[in-house]
């Protein structure tokens, strides 16, 4: 046991796959992620399982799809007889702690993992600004003074750029000057509008009602107070996105530079994910819920800090489907530990070892990395991966397609909130190729 | 009862009727706290010791506080700062966050240049007073020679375990955060500043920081009248923060995305 590797899980909430600048996004600046992209392998076709905190948290921690465990929205209960990763690798002699955001519904973290820091009232869904600097410093005093002699698995828990929900919410009962009219910025130091910004007013009944309808949204007070958005506005809801995004770099940027002069360097395995993305304008849309594809995405990095795991380096896998369910397997399968009957996710580590001879580690050029990849893999796989929206809709996403079914109700007023009386009926299966990303953001495609 | 600027207005109602409750005496908490502070005596500019303390109200709710506490304060922030004979300004602040649970004690020395530069080494001690096994951390930061025209920023704990925090170009002015409450002094005259390094709490390199003028906001408290002249504070990693200063120099209010800062003493 004591030769299994450190886990280290850092996680951020709601960034979108391609918040990132070293995939190429050039209005975002995230030197830290960067470096574990370099140090790492990134996983371009990872998808959590419900673009909702709870429910994708849920799943991390179980491996199961949020409507296996209990958690298909946030206030969901969990079912009490399904074991969590922190139970899991407790049992098996490891170490695991949690620290920062832990929002899984009706699962006390203290009873599945060590309570390194949560706030001084368990941090709920939101507060980036007052938790994640606290969350660091908890980290950076545990990598320095751990002396246990069993392997640890720390999750951290970082809230940003979750934030940009509270710029938002302050747009529901006031008005506020855009930037350039505030004088703070000029006009071509905005991102430019997404080229999907305009979205199709044929788009299915889920994407309308969470979007669109202020009778049916859950934030139907941003919905109203944004209603006479400029397009500038809306390029600077982008913008303020990025500087969340950067903020919470930063915060990894510590955390990273601490481990790096730390004795765990050389045993400790990185992942970095998201919980769930954040449309930023896309579709005309703000954060997620929906199937849109910036709010299921999201970014999944494998990586170290050292030589002695066999973790390759600077590679973008884009060839495979991730899912959140994925986590538990394969940290489980680092850790040495036999992955319970049941769990739905695959265990990442083979593919992750499984050529690093084979890819030209300092190769970005991605087409030649997929057809390298393409040719040698005989790793089976997945060739879908699927994702949930509480009990409103599926999607099946697929090299060519997304397949979308939606749950329809009998009557609209039926619709919210879906665990007061809802009655639910199936339509049928909306197919639809539903968007196209974030067209130049989009990496090497 | 007039309103406040839309940069610090939080005072906005809610679904939730207990909530609305809360945030709508957020207008009234805010008047209440700086009236009282604007009545006092103003620090002269020029004093060479002089200290500033803000009450911490949340500009959200939700998540923050506990249900049934109706205390708006979520903590309070003490400034305090001396110049010695050798024009070097010696900081120390304390900030209390009741909602993260940690306090924090920082002591650093800057540079009585405008823009503050950060000088000699510096201190960070934080105590988390919420629950979970980390209780305080200890850090010393220092700036290290340059090294091909590059100097790094590190910190080290008790234990000696080094965390470089990063970099920045030997001729690039790095200052604290909390020093920006006697940078903005010096810009009134509607002068921004831009491509400032900014370590934020000393710990967080923020590099391309920009100070933007902002529109001159009119303060009304009962029968008195105040005009605040306005900054825009931002850079990587820093969303925007807005800060609102007395004629006389003294930051009267400062707001970030989920806390508004509002003067509650000085002395000098």
């Amino acid at each position: 046991m004591a030769d299994n590797p450190n886990i280290l899980f850092i996680n951020t909430d709601q960034q979108t796959w391609n918040a990132v600048s070293a995939y190429g996004n050039p209005y975002v600046h995230t030197p830290y992620i960067d470096q574990l992209q370099k140090n790492g392998i990134s996983f371009m076709k990872s998808y959590c399982t419900d673009p909702v905190c709870a429910p994708a948290r849920a799943s991390w921690v179980t491996g199961l799809y949020t409507s296996e465990n209990g958690v298909p929205f946030n206030g969901g209960r969990m079912h009490d007889d399904i074991p969590d990763l922190g139970q899991i690798l407790t049992s098996n002699g490891y170490h695991a702690i949690h620290c920062g955001k832990w929002h899984v519904e009706d699962r006390p973290m203290r009873k599945s993992f060590h309570n390194l820091y949560t706030g001084k009232r368990d941090i709920g869904a939101c507060g980036g600004e007052y938790y994640d600097r606290v969350s660091t410093h908890a980290v950076i005093d545990f990598l320095d003074c751990y002396d246990e002699t069993i392997p640890f698995y720390l999750q951290v828990g970082l809230v940003n750029p979750h934030d940009i929900c509270e710029y938002l919410h302050n747009h529901e009962h006031k008005s506020i000057p855009g930037p350039v009219e505030q004088g703070i910025l000029a006009v071509e130091d905005l991102p430019p509008l997404p080229k999907n910004f305009k979205y199709d007013e044929r788009e299915i009944l889920l994407q309308k009602m969470l979007h669109r309808d202020e009778e049916t949204s859950i934030h139907a007070p941003i919905l109203n107070g944004i209603r006479d958005w400029t397009e500038n506005q809306w390029r600077f809801l982008s913008w303020n996105h990025y500087r969340f995004v950067e903020a919470v770099d930063q915060q990894i940027g510590l955390i990273l530079n601490t481990l790096q002069n730390s004795r765990f360097k050389n045993n400790t395995l990185i992942i970095f994910a998201a919980d769930h993305g954040e449309s930023s304008g896309c579709h005309q849309a703000f954060q997620k819920f929906s199937l849109y594809e910036e709010s299921i995405h999201v970014p999944f990095i494998v990586a170290t800090l050292n030589d002695q795991l066999d973790v390759p380096k600077g590679v973008l896998d884009t060839e495979h489907f991730v899912s959140g369910v994925d986590l538990v397997p394969t940290v489980l399968d680092y850790a040495g530990i036999k992955v319970p009957g049941g769990v739905q996710g695959l265990s990442l580590k083979p593919l992750i070892e499984r050529k690093s001879t084979d890819i030209d580690s300092k190769t970005k050029d991605c087409e030649k990395h997929e057809k390298k990849t393409s040719a040698e893999n005989t790793i089976p796989w997945r060739d879908f991966v699927y994702v949930e929206s509480n009990f409103w809709g599926r999607a099946i996403v697929t090299e060519r397609f997304k397949y979308i079914m939606e749950y329809r109700p009998k009557q609209k007023e039926n619709f919210f909130p879906p665990w007061t009386g809802y009655r639910l009926y199936w339509i049928g299966t909306a197919l639809r190729y539903s968007e196209r990303p974030m067209g130049n953001e989009k990496p090497c495609r | 009862m007039n309103k406040l600027h839309w940069s610090v207005d939080y005072s906005y109602s809610s679904k939730l009727s207990r909530t609305k409750q809360i945030q709508e005496n957020f207008q009234e908490e805010f008047k209440k706290i700086l009236g009282d502070s604007l009545s006092s005596s103003p620090i002269d500019f020029n004093a060479k010791r002089k200290t500033h303390r803000y009450t911490l109200l949340p500009n959200f709710w939700s998540g923050f506080k506990s249900g049934e506490d109706t205390n708006l304060n979520i903590g309070q922030v003490s400034i305090e700062r001396q110049r010695d004979e050798s024009e070097i300004w010696r900081y120390k602040i304390e900030h209390e966050n009741t909602s993260s649970g940690e306090a924090l004690s920082l002591n650093f020395y800057c540079d009585s240049k405008p823009a503050r530069p950060l000088v000699d080494s510096w201190q960070i001690f934080t105590k988390n007073s919420a629950d979970g096994s980390y209780n305080s951390l200890s850090l010393t930061g220092k700036w290290n020679e340059q090294i091909n025209g590059v100097r790094s920023v590190k910190m080290t704990t008790a234990n000696g375990l080094v965390i470089v925090a990063g970099s920045i170009k030997h001729n690039e002015t790095l200052t604290c955060n909390w020093a920006i409450f006697d940078i903005l002094p010096l810009l009134r005259e509607s002068i921004s500043m831009d491509r400032l390094a900014i370590l934020d709490d000393l710990e967080v390199l923020k590099k391309d920081c920009y100070i933007k003028p902002l529109e001159a906001w009119v303060f009304e408290n009962g029968n008195e009248k105040y005009t605040f002249t306005g900054f825009c504070v931002f850079g990587k990693g820093l969303p925007p923060t807005y800060w609102w200063l007395t004629e006389n120099g003294e930051v009267a209010v400062m707001s970030t995305m989920l806390t508004t800062y509002v003067l509650n003493g000085r002395s000098s």
